[in-house]
């Protein structure tokens, strides 16, 4: 049991003994590197020219220079004021230097909470769905999971009205139980919950709990576990890869949505990134390139440094779920 | 069989609880109510989320609709969007519907038959009063939602505060045709729960969970499906008639038939091409001959009858789809292909593998609104733009990219049925493809780490060549891996929206509309909701058609080791 | 199921004819004291626009004897403002003053969500009163008063951002390709120096913007316009609007013209000296000035109305986006119109006008060189483009206040893309453009 465990962990770092044993360092090694070097210029190199232009002149962009004769700092000093990215005020008192109020406000820090709020949600939410779906024996469960998946096929152009008409109201609702606070529209319940049950992030978790052995469950059991310690204390340890999985998929999604958090917001005080830099780059006076690239690439960072943080264990995760139709 | 006896839904009273908890039929009880407090937030979410906003999508596409209810049109958005064709899909939906309502009652039958007494028959009562009561629910709820929706029409030049919203969203209840649906509604519940409760309490049989569930669902979709029929069987009749008295014909009828009989016959010849298949020699060549004539004289329907069924159809949706099916064509395979070949290339024992991985993905990571700028420049029509430096190194003149009409077929002097994608709709899936090639090769790569090592050695040892072995080896067990990544990618491209939506220009119009694209525009320049939500419906069974195509094509294909 | 459906709406319809019903309202004795006034604007942060906006806001804020608030919102471009809006009336929680065209407005207002500002700017309490009305130029405000029905004399917007589409002409590029030094005189000079643009080595030809409105300048080049009132139909087939797509057709063939893909690229094009023309919004100016610097670009340009045909003259096409005042309660309408009226007054509009190039709504003011702080756009360019405006042989054009116009104009590219690539005939192509805008003309215009 421990080793089907053990193998479950493992499992990506099997890899094919392939040309390991032979030592010829021959053409098609080179060849190889070759197309993986060839892949990567062309994968990175629009992002790295648009890392290369946030440095330009105006002039340089518009006629497609490789790179800047100067690295102008300054696109980014003017993008970040310009765009309402992120502000942070500390107010410290002036005798005790000590830290008073802190306010951060700006689109990053927009995009950080409902990035944050939308991958925890989705993950109370899809968690227990899945281990329902992959564990549990109970009525309608092929029928409802069917359901279920039949909703990815849903265009998201059906979705808009209805959406909007249920967070208007539901927001209403919610707002006349809760107060202002309680409100949908313009406020973080609108750009996060309708993504909370996310049908791909449950089917990937369920592909991924049913692998696990049943003879854990038979052993909690037999320890007066229910489903609900089971799930927490066995099965969640086990799947940090497959979580981590999800989570950086939901970042990534949830950073760069465009269309709906565009719909939801009227002001900045919840207005994520993605609306903040293409509000700047499709203003209706004409723009400079420049600046947008610099905006650009701040809208990127951090994106990419998670990824840079989270990559092995995204990987690893992809693996367990061991994807199947 | 036996945890079938646990009701339905968690919310019924069931008395035995207390004394049963202990037993094996409490414990699957247990498990019952667990797994749906399991599921019920995501539930809740996808009810609101993705189911309702169908079925509220096609009660809109029933109306003329313009940012509010307007009048009801019946099957008339379809026609526009469609021509008579409109009318043949809402046929084929109900013929649907009622045949698996048929199918569901044989099933309801034969159950039956098993538990041969009469519980088993008042099980299935309460089972259709349940179904008619979930009929009753659905019915109140579209009569209210327009009367919520029409609100804000009615608080206009007031203070809109949150009170008085709240106040008329108490009032649209009470509505006299609300308040009636709302009554039968209640009316049909009540009895429906009491049946069930009586069901399950004085009459429980083995089956009691299945025949009630079973029986509910059959009531449900054998009313839905009489509702589709009787609807569009009045609506054909109607235009009928319009058109006969404006001196005109409409062969609705003929269409259906010949369409239908074309269609079935195409399916049937291909099944009976495959039951060949694994025949004798004389048998096979018998059945090719019949599968090839029934091929043969099904698109020979098709093709007289398509046309003229589609002759009133809107054109730019029809373009639409046809840029869609373009698109996925010159997407998918592409980009699985190369993303198959990186990940391959990875997994061979290399250095800097983590860095591939890293860098690959980047082009999936970052947002569409960044990514896109940086293509208009590489593709922009200037002579000095990025690609046009590249195509002159080869010696070929400046194209016009993102700005060209023109097919590559045109470019290259092709005759017109070889004339293809434009050239702007060409950048438009390279950069698509760019975007998702690592997402592939991430997927794939983890999809390679799953097949056992041992498999490799032992082919190895046999002398099998680097090729072969991924022919006969990896391909295979890598099936699933492919069958996931390609449903997800063709679900995808007939979603496609933003990366067409942020390179279109205006010089290549329609070109490059997607059928998303072009509903989009619909909604948002003319906000005529009602026939935005006929065309999207249309799209949306067109790619849960193309899924359970592909489910049934591919998916039987794939090896599961 | 669908009958009683049927008779239900039917019930509900006569509610639903709202734009009248307001005609008999009346703001006398209405107190806006204490209102808060939500303000959807399109001014980039950082745009002088936003800037002179913001710094008008706070003076109103603080000056106002009733104590009204404005709070403004940059909401990205027009394209947004009108998701939103779409959003806001689905919900009903609308702002009270939002930015918009004369169409964009007329389609609100067929939702019966704006008010009439005649009612308000003819107010014995409230308005502005008839001798001081005669300061203002109703050329420009007239725009946003729709005289058809169903609005019948509506005012559905207060101009407040007034431009020209004008014709930008490269002087030393005309006179480098041999033709006399001045702008062309006439649509066939146009052609002909475009014409020399395009095979000279040195410069290209026409920027050619496939855009609607760029079009309709080329439509009332020829006199014609693609809606006629009188008639009330769209006129896509008349000979005037196919005379102007021959003429992109000829000039693409030719190599007189060329298509571009970024928007501004054709005043960019223009700014850096490889196009002898363009054609662009006024208020583009300070960009075309700012980058011809930025490029080191000498020649000598100038302003001028589009030339037309020679039976036409010189026209002008009208850029009137304007402020929509939405209805909310009497008091909160009222207190939004008393802000539209204050930028309106002689202090704010020469601060508006001078701040940003755009042109006054007033009459009885002259923006002079101390009060113009645009740092982008010189003085004397301002005063040479409202010399075009103030011009009596420039006939004037502007595009209709149609709700259906957003939905026409999102036809037209297409339908010139589609002839200019040689896929389809102007004449055939139009009748049929013409076709499809009547439907909607009926449908969403009833």
């Amino acid at each position: 049991m421990a080793s089907e465990v053990e193998n479950l962990r493992a499992a990506p770092n099997r890899r094919p003994p392939v040309g390991s044993a032979r030592k010829d360092i021959s053409w098609s090694r080179i060849g190889i590197y070759a197309v993986l070097f060839a892949g990567v210029i062309i994968a990175i190199g629009p992002f790295l020219w648009m890392i290369s232009a946030s440095f330009m002149t105006l002039s340089e962009v518009n006629l497609t220079r490789l790179l800047p004769e100067n690295l102008l700092w300054e696109n980014y000093a003017t993008a970040l004021r310009r765009a309402n990215f992120l502000n942070i005020e500390i107010g410290a008192d002036p005798q005790t230097g000590l830290l008073q109020s802190l306010s951060i406000s700006g689109y990053i820090w927009n995009s950080v909470r409902i990035t944050l709020i939308t991958v925890l949600g989705s993950l109370a939410v899809c968690i227990p769905a899945a281990y329902a779906f992959a564990r549990m024996k109970f009525v309608g469960r092929n029928f409802l999971f069917a359901l279920f998946l039949s909703t990815m096929m849903i265009p998201g152009i059906v979705m808009l009205i209805p959406h909007l008409l249920t967070v208007i109201w539901l927001g209403r609702l919610s707002e006349s139980l809760f107060g202002p606070l309680g409100a949908w529209f313009n406020n973080w319940p609108a750009l996060t919950i309708p993504f909370f049950a996310s049908v791909f992030n449950i089917f990937l978790l369920r592909q991924f709990f049913i692998q696990i052995p049943l003879d854990l469950w038979e052993a909690a059991r037999i320890d007066g576990a229910g489903h609900p310690r089971f799930l927490i204390s066995v099965v969640l340890p086990l799947s940090k890869a497959p979580i981590m999985t999800i989570v950086t998929l939901g970042f990534i999604g949830s950073w760069n949505a465009l269309m709906w958090p565009l719909l939801v917001t009227i002001n900045d005080e919840w207005r994520p990134i993605a609306v903040g830099l293409s509000n700047f780059v499709t203003a209706d006076t004409p723009g400079d390139l420049n600046l947008q690239m610099a905006a650009s690439v701040i809208t990127v960072i951090p994106i990419l440094l998670l990824y840079f943080v989270a990559q092995k264990q995204f990987t690893e995760g992809i693996a367990q779920t061991g994807i199947r139709g | 069989m036996l945890f079938n006896q646990a009701p339905r839904l968690p919310m019924v009273t069931f008395p035995p609880i207390a004394r049963a908890l202990g037993t094996r039929r409490g414990r699957l009880l247990i498990e019952n109510v667990t797994a749906y407090l399991f599921l019920a937030p995501a539930g809740l979410l996808i009810l609101l989320f993705g189911i309702f906003p169908v079925a509220f999508a096609f009660f809109v596409s029933l109306h003329r609709w313009r940012r509010f209810p307007d009048e009801y049109v019946g099957l008339a958005n379809y026609e526009k969007a469609l021509g008579n064709l409109g009318y043949i899909l809402f046929f084929w939906l109900a013929i649907i519907a009622l045949a698996s309502a048929v199918k569901m009652g044989r099933r309801l039958q034969k159950l039956l038959r098993v538990s041969s007494d009469q519980r088993g028959f008042a099980n299935v009562a309460a089972g259709l009063v349940a179904g008619y009561a979930a009929l009753l629910v659905i019915d109140w709820f579209f009569k209210l939602v327009p009367v919520i929706m029409l609100i804000p029409r009615q608080v206009r030049r007031q203070n809109t505060t949150l009170s008085l919203f709240m106040e008329k969203l108490g009032e649209s209840f009470t509505t006299p045709d609300v308040y009636a649906a709302g009554n039968l509604m209640l009316v049909g519940l009540l009895i429906g729960i009491l049946a069930i409760t009586l069901a399950v309490w004085r009459f429980r049989c083995a089956d009691s969970g299945q025949l009630i569930a079973l029986s509910a669902a059959t009531a449900g979709i054998a009313g839905a499906g009489i509702f589709l029929l009787q609807l569009t069987v009045a609506e054909t009749q109607a235009a009928i008639a319009a058109a006969r008295d404006s001196g005109e014909a409409l062969p609705i009828w003929s269409q259906l038939v010949f369409i239908s009989a074309g269609i079935a016959l195409i399916a049937g010849a291909w099944l009976i091409f495959r039951h060949g298949i694994g025949a004798y020699d004389n048998r096979r060549f018998v059945l090719q001959l019949v599968s090839g004539l029934m091929l043969a004289v099904g698109g020979y329907l098709l093709m007289a009858e398509a046309p003229a069924a589609l002759a009133a159809a809107d054109d730019d949706l029809l373009q639409g789809f046809w840029v869609t099916i373009m698109y996925a064509t010159g997407t998918v395979p592409v980009q699985l292909s190369i993303g198959l070949l990186l990940a391959y290339l990875l997994f061979q024992p290399i250095r800097f593998r983590a860095f591939f991985r890293m860098v690959y993905f980047i082009p999936y990571i970052t947002p569409f609104v960044a990514t896109s700028i940086v293509f208009r420049i590489i593709f922009d029509a200037g002579q000095y733009a990025p690609a046009n430096r590249i195509l002159s190194i080869a010696g070929i003149e400046p194209q016009r990219w993102i700005l060209e009409r023109s097919t590559i077929g045109d470019l290259l002097g092709l005759p017109d049925f070889l004339a293809g994608p434009s050239l702007a709709l060409i950048v438009i899936m390279i950069y698509s493809t760019w975007t998702y090639i690592g997402y592939d090769a991430v997927i794939f790569l983890a999809g390679l780490g799953n097949i056992p090592g041992e498999l490799y050695e032992a082919a190895r040892i046999d002398g099998a060549s680097g090729w072969r072995i991924f022919r006969h080896i990896t391909l295979p067990l890598l099936s699933p891996t492919v069958f996931f990544l390609s449903l997800v990618a063709i679900i995808g491209t007939f979603q496609a929206f933003t990366q067409i939506w942020i390179l279109r220009t205006g010089a290549v119009g329609n070109k490059v509309n997607t059928a998303s694209v072009y509903i989009f525009d619909e909604l948002q320049n003319s906000n005529r909701y009602g026939y935005a939500s006929s065309m999207a419906f249309v799209l949306f069974a067109l790619i849960l058609l193309m899924t359970l195509f592909q489910n049934r094509v591919m998916g039987r294909r794939v090896f599961y080791g | 199921m669908k009958r009683i459906l049927l008779v239900f709406l039917l019930a509900l319809a006569p509610g639903l004819g709202l734009v009248q019903a307001q005609s008999d309202m009346s703001y006398e004795g209405v107190d806006p004291s204490g209102q808060t006034v939500v303000y959807w604007h399109q001014y980039s942060d950082d745009s002088s626009q936003a800037e002179t906006m913001a710094a008008l806001i706070e003076d109103f804020n603080s000056s106002n004897e009733y104590g009204i608030t404005v709070t403004s919102q940059h909401q990205g471009h027009y394209g947004t403002i009108q998701d939103l809006m779409n959003t806001a009336i689905l919900s009903g929680e609308l702002p009270n003053l939002v930015a918009g065209y004369a169409n964009a407005a007329a389609g609100w207002a067929n939702e019966g969500v704006v008010v009439d500002i005649n009612l308000l700017l003819n107010s014995p309490e409230w308005g502005i009163p008839p001798e001081e009305q005669a300061n203002l130029n109703f050329n420009l405000l007239n725009v946003n008063q729709l005289d058809f029905p169903p609005f019948y004399g509506m005012r559905v917007a207060w101009a407040n951002q007034n431009s020209l589409n004008v014709f930008y002409t490269n002087l030393d590029i005309v006179e480098a390709l041999g033709f006399e030094r001045r702008p062309p005189a006439n649509l066939d000079e146009f052609e002909e120096i475009a014409c020399a643009a395009g095979a000279s080595d040195m410069y290209q030809g026409y920027p050619l913007d496939t855009g609607t409105s760029h079009f309709e300048s080329f439509v009332a080049a020829h006199g014609g316009a693609i809606y006629d009132g009188d008639v009330d139909s769209y006129i896509f087939e008349s000979d005037e609007v196919v005379a102007a797509l021959e003429l992109f057709t000829r000039m693409l063939e030719n190599n007189c013209a060329y298509l571009f893909a970024e928007r501004y690229q054709n005043t960019g094009d223009f700014s850096i000296g490889i196009t002898p023309f363009a054609a662009g919004s006024s208020a583009g100016i300070p960009f075309i000035t700012w980058d011809a610097a930025t490029a080191e670009m000498t020649d000598e340009w100038v302003v001028t109305a589009f030339p037309g045909a020679d039976s036409v003259g010189a026209t002008i096409q009208l850029y009137v986006p304007s402020q929509v005042i939405l209805t909310g309660s009497p008091e909160a309408e009222l207190a939004t119109w008393l802000f539209v009226k204050y930028l309106a007054g002689v202090d704010a509009q020469l601060a508006w006008s001078g701040a940003t190039g755009y042109f006054s709504i007033r009459n009885d003011i002259e923006v002079s060189e101390a009060d113009f702080t645009e740092p982008r756009m010189p003085y004397a360019r301002f005063i040479e483009v409202k010399g075009i405006l103030s011009d009596d042989t420039v006939s004037v054009y502007s595009s209709p206040g149609l709700p259906s116009y957003s939905a026409v104009r999102g036809l037209v590219p297409n339908v010139i893309a589609e002839v200019v690539n040689g896929d389809a005939a102007p004449a055939d192509a139009l009748a049929e453009l013409n076709v499809e805008a009547a439907e909607l003309h009926e449908e969403l215009d009833a």
